[in-house]
């Protein structure tokens, strides 16, 4: 039964209990007072009248006697003074008298009525007759007549009032008695009645005495059969309780059971366990993380899991609660993964662990907190360190001898040291192959090795996702040529943040790949697509493809399709997995898939730059001087000398490509690879023509100078011959840390003249046709040197000289003059800017105008040394 | 022109060899070696090179202390320095390229380019 019908039956019993007449037990009660009452009264007025009626009769039966025996006395007394004349009897008589009268008038007032009585008893007569002839009587002793007195004591009218007086008496008394008696029957009816009425008052009281007590017994009854029916009741419950109680023994019994093997399980972790409550304070250590830590649930108490264990990095500065990226996560109820941090124990000591975090919900996914693991890692990350260093040592120690080994064998095949005969000469050829491919192994296995230690930081950046597509391209395309395989860009945009050259060695790596297992006359494409937070690069070719089974375990170090690829193909076997680890670094994904309807397609993701960090100024802004390289075939070293000295390249690979980015990236210097099919000088042309590029200096690199020459001199800043050398190259550079002296002519055959002349002395001459070019480039880069002519198409010289005057810097810049004009002096202080010098073209020679400039550039070359030693 | 002369620093014996003999066929240098640091910078006041291949990894006296000593000598203090070395990571050549070098040169050196490589790195003709 329900405990809430059960309640239901409780009120309905009391409300039963409640109707009962409670007026009638207090009627019954005030009826049994009142009889009890009235019984006190009755019997204590009978008694009361019953007392003063035996007191009143006993009293007039004393004052009877008495009367009768004072009455003796009082006769006798006067008849005994007659009879001896002695008067003491007289004396008697007189004493006695007062107390007859005294007793006779106590009993009148006893009997209401007496005196009417006695009145007609005529006794009250007959005594005042008594008591006149007594007083005769004794007047005659007196007076010695003893006889007469004799006589009237014995006459028959004395014996006559005598017997009146006696007999008037005894009618009193008995009409006393009388009166008393209808007194006592008075008295007796009245104690009977008030008995009886109390006996009928007890007779109705102990009737509704029975009344009230059968009610109560049949209410009793009813409780009593209640009561049963409870008990009844209550024991069936009992029975369902024990056997609830018994099943929540067994349960907690398993639960008992569980409990230990929980406790058994934690406590017997190696990882440390912590509970973490929703206000991210711990509530549970087990005895790993305890040993882990140095300290016990109790020493955390109160305090946030960041301020016990993380309240530092690992360098001791303090780490605000605020700046705690996985202490928010947590608080976030967001799991959370860490593979390296620092906790710090309690004494001070700091340990090296790894971590995850996950939310704990209930069964409706409300969170009750969160579980931690937790795991020392000092001991993974010495031999992490042991490996790395081990790698590094053992890579380097291989090399020393593979150096004299290399060195020796190229010695040797290269027929220096004197003829080798064909087969020794091709046994040293595999010698050389075999030891670059060692070497290229032992580079790989260190790169691989730095990559996934994360000891060397990802130099990350704002990359052109089509830039870095360009510039894997041309460092494969040589090796795409010798396949006889065709490679094709699928142009993208794409701002991503990463580490550009580990993208690039990524894509080389895919795209040789790719080459490698190619046949001849197949397309290897390359293509990119921007994918929500990613930018998805994509290598496909047309090859033989990578099997179903294969395409997952491709990227496990040493994984090959085929046993003979690593000899056949020249790879080292490590060259997917340093893909993977480079693009896993990067928080990408890298995977390959069967490409349609033959082939292989390998696709990697690089996430895509926040808006905020790739402002293009950032990308501009770096501080190197950049240099944009044109030639198809690429050789890294050109590149590896050209940052090696500190420049930024760009590449563009054809002559389109070349003038937009001169345009775009606004280059230091062009290095311009001119094919034999001659197209080189359209390309110059194009550049020079274009107002941002005119100034740029060129470098033309050429298996041979071209017929043409001549026309290319003005517009070429330097000459290098192919097959390009780095030295050649740095030398042409150089040409940017020269002098270089602007050159404002808008006589073009003067200005080639002029600028031919000057690069005979190694000068650099940029060359403008107007004044408003001529500014335009002064304050894009500041020339040493300006050669002006006076008369120009747009603005003449003096205009220009007052533009250039209200800078500081360029108002310094010195100046030649070189104008057919003749200037007054008057003029040349309005022409003057820094060193000036006018020199009129009619009277010098080109002798002296050379002569000129090197003067007036000497001097600022002085100047500035001299300037430089002061600082 | 004069025949270049160039001093090369390294504590293994073959590989100076090896460098020396493909310098001298190759280009026709002369070419002095030293193997170890002191005996290096000794040699460099003495014959005052062209130029100095040094390696980077020496017992006793390693790399960059030689360059240090070349460095605060006077005499020694102009000739170009050029570290040879097995570190093949960029980041490693950069940051010996700010000890104030002229160029690094990665090991194993194919000892046909390797005086091409010199002279791209100093910029000679």
């Amino acid at each position: 039964m329900g405990a809430s019908s059960r309640q239901a039956r409780d009120h309905s019993e009391r409300d039963d209990v409640a109707r009962f007449p409670s007026w009638l037990v207090g009627i019954t009660l005030a009826l049994t007072f009142l009889t009890f009452a009235l019984v006190a009264w009755a019997g204590y007025g009978g008694y009361h009248a019953l007392e003063s009626f035996w007191n009143r009769e006993s009293r007039i039966r004393a004052l009877h006697g008495m009367i009768l025996r004072l009455d003796e006395v009082l006769t006798m007394s006067a008849r005994m003074a007659a009879a001896t004349g002695d008067l003491r009897w007289e004396q008697r008589y007189r004493r006695y008298a007062p107390q007859l009268d005294a007793a006779i008038a106590e009993a009148k007032a006893l009997v209401p009525g007496s005196s009417s009585i006695a009145a007609i008893a005529g006794t009250d007569a007959a005594n005042v007759k008594l008591v006149a002839m007594e007083n005769s009587a004794f007047a005659l002793v007196r007076a010695g007549h003893l006889n007469e007195a004799h006589a009237v004591l014995s006459s028959p009218a004395y014996e006559t009032q005598k017997v009146l007086y006696s007999t008037g008496l005894d009618r009193v008394l008995k009409e006393q008695q009388k009166r008393l008696d209808g007194a006592l029957v008075q008295a007796k009816q009245r104690v009977t009645l008030s008995l009886s009425a109390s006996v009928a008052l007890l007779l109705f009281s102990i009737t509704t005495w029975i009344v009230v007590i059968g009610r109560l017994r049949g209410m009793q009854g009813e409780l009593e059969h209640r009561i049963t029916e409870r008990t009844a009741e209550l024991s069936a419950t009992n029975v369902e309780m024990l056997a609830a109680r018994n099943a929540a023994e067994k349960a907690a019994q398993t639960n008992a059971r569980l409990a230990r093997e929980s406790a058994l399980i934690l406590n017997s972790a190696t990882e440390g366990i912590m509970g973490i409550g929703l206000d991210n304070r711990p509530t549970f250590l087990n005895p790993a993380g305890a040993r882990i830590l140095g300290m016990t649930l109790n020493d955390l108490e109160g305090k946030t899991i960041h301020e016990a264990v993380h309240h530092s990095y690992a360098d001791g500065t303090p780490w605000p609660e605020a700046d705690c990226a996985s202490t928010q996560a947590m608080r976030r109820s967001e799991s959370v993964a860490i593979a390296v941090d620092t906790f710090w124990r309690r004494d001070g000591t700091s340990v090296p662990v790894e971590y995850s975090s996950t939310p704990m919900l209930d069964e409706n996914g409300n969170q009750l907190g969160a579980v931690m693991m937790f795991r020392d890692v000092t001991e993974r990350r010495a031999i992490e360190q042991l490996k790395s260093e081990f790698v590094s040592t053992v890579s380097h120690e291989l090399r020393t001898p593979l150096t004299s080994i290399r060195g020796a064998l190229g010695l040797l095949s290269s027929g220096l040291l004197g003829p080798i005969a064909e087969k020794g000469q091709r046994m040293l050829e595999i010698a050389v192959s075999n030891t670059d491919r060692l070497v290229r192994l032992i580079n790989d296995i260190l790169d691989l090795e730095r990559i996934e230690s994360g000891r060397v930081e990802l130099a990350r950046g704002p990359v052109d996702a089509n830039a870095v597509m360009v510039h894997a391209v041309e460092g494969v395309q040589s090796m795409a040529d010798q396949a006889g395989v065709r490679l094709l860009i699928v142009p993208a945009t794409g701002a991503l943040w990463g580490d550009s050259d580990r993208i690039i060695q990524t894509l080389t790596n895919l795209l040789g790949n790719a080459i490698k297992f190619s046949p001849p006359d197949t397309t290897v494409t390359l293509s990119g697509a921007t994918r929500e937070r990613d930018f998805v690069f994509s290598v496909a070719d047309e090859g033989r493809g990578v099997p179903e089974q294969k395409l997952e375990t491709i990227f496990e170090r040493f994984s090959q399709v085929d046993a003979s690829d690593s000899r056949d193909k020249g790879g080292s076997g490590l060259g997917l997995a340093i893909c993977q680890s480079i693009v896993h670094a990067h928080g990408g994904r890298i995977w390959a898939e069967r490409n349609d309807p033959a082939g292989s397609r390998f696709q990697f993701t690089i996430p895509l730059a926040v808006p905020s960090t790739v402002a293009p100024a950032a990308i501009e802004s770096s501080a190197s001087r950049t240099i944009l390289v044109c030639q198809d075939d690429w050789s890294p070293n050109i590149v590896e000398v050209l940052e090696g000295r500190g420049f930024r390249v760009v590449m563009a690979t054809s002559s389109a490509e070349v003038i937009a980015r001169a345009a775009n990236v606004r280059p230091d210097a062009i290095i311009l690879d001119v094919n034999d099919s001659g197209n080189g000088r359209q390309i110059v042309e194009a550049l020079k023509s274009t107002a941002e590029t005119r100034n740029v200096p060129i470098v033309v690199a050429t298996g041979q100078f071209p017929e043409s020459y001549e026309s290319y001199a003005a517009a070429v800043a330097s000459w290098v011959r192919k097959p390009l050398k780095g030295d050649d190259l740095i030398h042409a550079l150089d040409l940017l840390d020269a002098p270089s002296i602007l050159v404002v002519e808008d006589d073009l055959d003067l200005a080639r003249v002029m600028t031919t002349a000057l690069q005979g002395h190694g000068i650099r001459t940029l060359h403008a046709v107007t004044g408003s070019e001529a500014v335009q480039h002064c304050r894009q880069h500041e020339p040493s040197l300006i050669v002006l002519d006076l008369v120009l198409p747009d603005m003449d010289g003096f205009a220009m000289v007052s533009a250039l005057r209200e800078s500081a810097t360029l108002g310094r810049i010195p100046l030649l003059v070189y104008s057919a004009l003749d200037v007054g002096i008057a003029d040349q202080s309005r022409l003057r800017l820094g060193p000036t010098e006018f020199l009129t073209k009619s009277r010098g020679s080109l002798g002296d105008f050379e002569e000129h400039v090197v003067r007036l550039l000497e001097t600022v070359t002085n100047r500035t040394e001299e300037g430089q030693h002061a600082a | 022109m004069p025949r270049k002369q160039l001093l090369v620093i390294d504590d293994e014996d073959d590989i100076r060899e090896v460098a020396k003999l493909s310098l001298q066929l190759t280009e026709g240098w002369t070419v002095m070696t030293a193997n170890g640091g002191s005996a290096g910078t000794a040699l460099a006041l003495s014959m005052e090179p062209d130029a100095i291949l040094l390696d980077v990894m020496m017992p006793d006296m390693d790399g960059p202390t030689t360059l240090r000593a070349l460095q605060q000598q006077g005499a020694t203090k102009s000739i170009p320095v050029i570290f040879l070395t097995a570190k093949v990571q960029a980041a490693d050549r950069r940051k010996l390229m700010q000890l104030g070098v002229r160029g690094v040169i990665a090991k194993p050196f194919d000892p046909l380019t390797l005086a091409q490589q010199i002279r791209t790195v100093l910029s000679w003709p």
